[in-house]
């Protein structure tokens, strides 16, 4: 009896923790890695490579063998430090935990394995050679149940015991034609996924779940194209008081959903689904004994793990501007979180993307390609598609406007608010005096009061348009509050209605409007000048695009080491890169500058907080760099100005320097080679230039959201730690306002 | 020099708002290094620069032919940057090697009716060479670089002085008597004795003025806060202005002044490109 208390007790008190760690998914935050840096982390990729060959056993070549561990460790690597990838988290304990359950019968292989997950909508897990297996959030946010995950893990786990990974990349090896090679790799490549689905339905059922959850894994692969669910997208979706949106423009037709199973797979890695669905249950009919388990853990706790990696998967569509499909993820999680404010957030900043991607002209970049639409979700893109920029422009101001008025206080929401109200002026020909003052219902009440006033009135007012000069009737033409001018194909010049008396709204833009106007002139009056007087001005303003670099962030100082074809040198990559990372923190303080670096060889001291905090600074990074020219929101603001805070500076470094030896043999020097006395000199001149060595370096400043100051330079000496420490004092030099 | 010197701060002052330069911050390099050429590889382009490389020395009463395949000097520079891009640099060198006015010689005389009468072979041996030359010149860095270190060119040109540490080469000339057979249509000689035996035969206080221009290109390679290796192709172009009777000439001897100068002259335009190592010290 005392025992059963007790053991209530107990679960009331994990549960109760169990409920305290859950994320609030109005609240929700980006999903960071907790505990211990697990040694995959810590480890340093040639370590990692020396252990492997003194381990493997294959039947390769020693050069084959190590240009097999390194390819894959290296790469591996690359992908672990990436920024995408999480440990300790809830989503990878739940993958853990089921992996307990999967495995359970194999405690040694069990404890081989080191399940993580990778923040990517791919929906996908993958297995190397070394035991790590890797899940993907956009996997995890299209499964239905517990069981289904239970079989993809068992599959990858089975890749593992069989030694795939090792066995493909013999056969690559294998010298053939190239197009045979094609064809018998695919051929090769769908043998072993054959495998791994029989070999994998029998680790399945000996877990006990149950057998009838088999096919479905297979729907969710056929299906994974499409967004996290299929929900009807009403035309009404976007009307409020103030907003109206006719129904014209939206589409009717609709968008079957195309896929088949039994397409061609005749040069794909993996046969198609029917032929997969045919196999895993011809396995499954030898197998004697099923259990009956869909959950080990709980239903619960499934669709609360899913729930997260749906957020994630929005997050992720944002990260990489893709907002078409994020506006349709946010429009399904919303009925169901209609209060969070993590989806205003990331609803408005995924308006604040179309804006800023239409005013470069590329926003078809940002929604799916028409071939691609299928079910619900090709109405939004249909309507997104085809809205002109003016439109565009008009919607995206008044959502933001909405998200923040619902949520007045929050800071992100009003950050999202100045950028929008700036590329709402940047629109060419914008002219607030195009806007109705009232909205388009209150327009169409007028224009029925009108109406219905107009018989009574019709003889007073024949006689004042007789009064009316033509400059008062252009007016009237004008004026959008006039009945007579309700036109529903402009509608939205109704939609700012509200903004149009708003003083805050009035003096945001002014400031935008003397800010653009302001450039334009400095631009103009450049234009003008002569060359060496534009000389002259650059020289004088060269501070202009200076940063001040007294406090920064050093992240992640990446390098590449490459042979004469461009084959990354792996050992010499790694080790250039530690040594740029010295070299760039050994410069700054050479210099007075005060350097917080953050990088993976960083991590022993840093721990998992630094982990996460590179994660945070290397998706800005990637946010960055998608298009060069457009200032993008990073969509981890509000964590980017804690850590601003944390670290006491607002300056992020990236930088990369990238190192090849080439020999280039022209037919120029072929030449001179008949030329004696050049011998010498041309032999030198190629021995010295054949380094080529590039180092670019970008600032980026958390407050302005956007690249401050970015430097080039391509020069030809070798590389060692102090030609790196000098160059980059150069050039923290040349980039540093004092 | 006072030119040198105005152009050093004309350029300070034209350059003082320019973009820094410098390694860690230091501007100034002075550095030493060995500078090393090979005349042979020259001569394999023309057989007639054989003269450049073969040496006679005298040994045991008999001159034997050497070859001269390296020759060694050494430099001390100095160097300023003034910006990332351009400096100036000074050198100091010197070099010595050895320097045959001219390799075993016939000479024959032939009588009032055309018949060669006599022939002297005439040998002289090596003399040692010292050159001492100063070059300045302007260093520009490679596109993107950062001087001092880094690969750069440096161009200019300089003046030194060549002269001669042993004047007391050995010289001999040897006669045999000759008649025409006309049975086997040839030229017969017949013994031959040394009709001269000595040392040298120039000025004591010979002294040849050089001028040079150069272009180098170097590669100064940091391996420490403080050093940089040093390497550099250098090419130099020497000429003097030294004139045969600037030379005292013995009419009583066979050789004399011109065949000095034009073996020096040779011995300029043969190895011009020598390559250095060294050490460069940044301050």
């Amino acid at each position: 009896m005392i025992n059963k208390i007790a053991l209530a007790i107990f679960s009331l008190i994990a549960l109760s923790l169990y409920s305290y760690s859950q994320q609030d998914f109005n609240n929700f935050k980006t999903l960071k890695s907790a505990g211990d840096v697990p040694n995959d982390f810590l480890m340093k990729t040639s370590e990692k490579v020396e252990e492997s060959l003194r381990t493997i056993e294959t039947e390769m070549t020693a050069r084959e063998e190590v240009k097999f561990v390194e390819g894959v460790n290296y790469n591996f690597d690359d992908l672990l430090h990436s920024g995408l990838v999480m440990y300790g988290d809830e989503i990878t304990e739940y993958i853990n935990d089921v992996a307990d359950k999967v495995l359970k019968s194999e405690p040694k292989l069990r404890r081989e394995l080191r399940f993580y997950t990778i923040k990517s909508n791919a929906t996908n897990a993958l297995s190397t050679s070394q035991g790590i297996i890797l899940v993907t959030t956009g996997l995890i946010s299209q499964l239905t149940n517990e069981a289904q995950l239970a079989y993809i893990l068992a599959h990858e786990v089975a890749h593992f015991k069989e030694r795939h990974v090792i066995e493909t990349f013999e056969k690559q090896s294998a010298r053939t034609r190239y197009n045979d090679r094609i064809q018998s790799m695919a051929n090769y490549s769908k043998e072993k996924e054959f495998e791994a689905d029989f070999i994998g339905t029998d680790i399945y059922s000996l877990a006990g779940y149950a057998r009838e959850h088999i096919t479905s894994v297979f729907d969710v692969l056929m299906y994974s194209y499409l967004p996290i669910d299929e929900i009807f997208f009403p035309k009404d979706y976007f009307n409020t008081d103030l907003c109206y949106i006719p129904e014209e423009r939206f589409t009717d037709e609709s968008y079957p959903i195309q896929v088949v199973e039994d397409y061609d797979d005749t040069y794909s890695s993996h046969p198609n689904i029917r032929k997969r669905k045919e196999k895993a249950l011809e396995a499954a009919k030898d197998i004697i004994k099923w259990g009956d388990a869909t959950y080990y853990l709980g239903e619960d706790r499934f669709k609360y793990v899913r729930q997260l990696a749906r957020f994630e998967s929005l997050r992720t569509d944002l990260l990489n501007a893709q907002y078409g499909n994020a506006l349709y993820t946010i429009f399904v999680l919303e009925k169901e979180f209609p209060e969070s404010v993590y989806l205003h957030r990331m609803k408005a900043q995924a308006w604040l993307g179309l804006m800023a991607y239409k005013a470069a002209r590329d926003v078809s970049e940002t929604i799916k390609s028409k071939k691609y639409w299928e079910g619900e979700s090709a109405r939004l893109y249909d309507f997104l598609k085809k809205l002109d920029a003016e439109e565009l422009e008009a919607i995206a101001m008044r959502i933001i406007e909405d998200c923040r008025k619902q949520f007045p206080e929050d800071k992100e929401l009003n950050a999202i608010w100045k950028k929008a109200v700036y590329y709402l002026d940047a629109v060419d020909d914008f002219s607030l005096s195009n806007y109705s003052k009232i909205s388009f219902y209150d327009a169409v009440l007028k224009a029925e009061d009108s109406g219905n006033e107009e018989q009574t009135e019709e003889v007073v007012e024949n006689e004042e348009k007789k009064e009316q000069s033509k400059y008062d009737r252009i007016r009237a033409k004008k004026d959008l509050t006039n009945p007579e001018n309700l036109d529903t194909n402009k509608y939205y010049r109704y939609l700012l209605s509200d903004l149009m008396d708003n003083d805050e709204f009035l003096a945001q833009m002014r400031k935008c409007r003397d800010k653009r106007l302001d450039k334009k002139e400095k631009q103009a009056a450049y234009d003008e000048l002569s060359k060496k007087e534009k000389k002259r001005y650059d020289k004088e303003h060269a501070y202009d695009q200076r940063a001040d670099l007294s406090k920064f962030i050093l992240v992640e100082p990446y390098g590449v080491k490459a042979r004469n074809n461009m084959e990354i040198k792996y050992a010499k990559t790694e080790e250039l890169q530690e040594t740029f990372k010295s070299a760039s923190v050994e410069a700054a303080k050479e210099l007075g500058l005060e350097t917080i670096s953050v990088s993976k060889f960083d991590l022993a001291q840093g721990g998992t907080k630094m982990f996460n905090d590179k994660n945070v600074f290397t998706s800005f990074l990637i946010q960055v760099s998608q298009k060069r020219e457009i200032d993008v929101f990073p969509v981890d603001y509000s964590i980017l100005n804690e850590l601003k805070s944390d670290y006491d500076t607002k300056k992020l470094v990236f930088s990369i320097v990238e190192h090849q030896y080439h020999l280039q043999f022209t037919q120029y020097e072929v030449l001179l080679m008949f030329a004696l006395p050049a011998i010498p000199y041309r032999f030198v001149n190629l021995l010295f230039k054949g380094n080529d060595t590039e180092i670019n370096m970008i600032v980026l400043d958390i407050d302005k959201v956007e690249i401050e100051t970015g430097f080039s330079r391509v020069y030809r000496d070798p590389i060692n730690f102090y030609s790196l420490k000098a160059h980059m004092m150069d050039i923290y030099n040349q980039l540093n306002t004092k | 020099m006072r030119f040198l010197l105005s152009l050093f701060i004309t350029c300070s002052t034209l350059l003082s708002f320019a973009q820094s330069a410098g390694y860690l911050r230091k501007k100034h390099t002075v550095s030493i290094s060995l500078n090393v050429k090979s005349p042979v590889l020259y001569n394999m382009s023309n057989a007639s620069y054989r003269d450049g490389y073969a040496n006679n020395e005298y040994k045991d009463g008999e001159f034997v032919e050497q070859r001269n395949l390296l020759e060694v000097g050494y430099n001390f520079a100095y160097a300023y940057a003034f910006t990332r891009k351009l400096g100036v640099a000074v050198n100091l060198s010197n070099e010595s090697y050895k320097l045959s006015p001219f390799l075993p010689t016939v000479k024959d005389v032939v009588n009032q009716y055309g018949n060669y009468t006599q022939r002297f072979l005439i040998q002289a041996s090596y003399l040692k060479a010292n050159h001492n030359f100063m070059q300045t010149g302007i260093v520009l860095s490679s596109k993107q670089g950062v001087l001092p270190f880094g690969l750069s060119q440096e161009l200019g040109g300089g003046f030194g002085q060549l002269s001669f540490a042993d004047n007391n080469a050995a010289y001999m000339a040897s006669e045999s008597d000759t008649y025409f057979d006309p049975a086997t249509n040839q030229q017969i000689y017949t013994q031959s004795i040394n009709v001269y035996e000595g040392d040298a035969y120039y000025d004591q206080n010979f002294v040849a003025r050089t001028y040079n221009v150069y272009y180098k290109l170097k590669m100064n390679y940091p391996i420490s806060d403080f050093m940089f290796l040093h390497m550099a192709l250098n090419y130099t172009y020497f000429w003097s202005r030294t004139y045969d009777s600037e030379i005292n000439n013995d009419p009583y001897r066979y050789a004399g002044g011109y065949e000095l100068l034009n073996g020096l002259r040779t011995k300029f335009q043969l190895p011009i490109a020598r390559v250095e190592f060294g050490a460069v010290f940044p301050f």
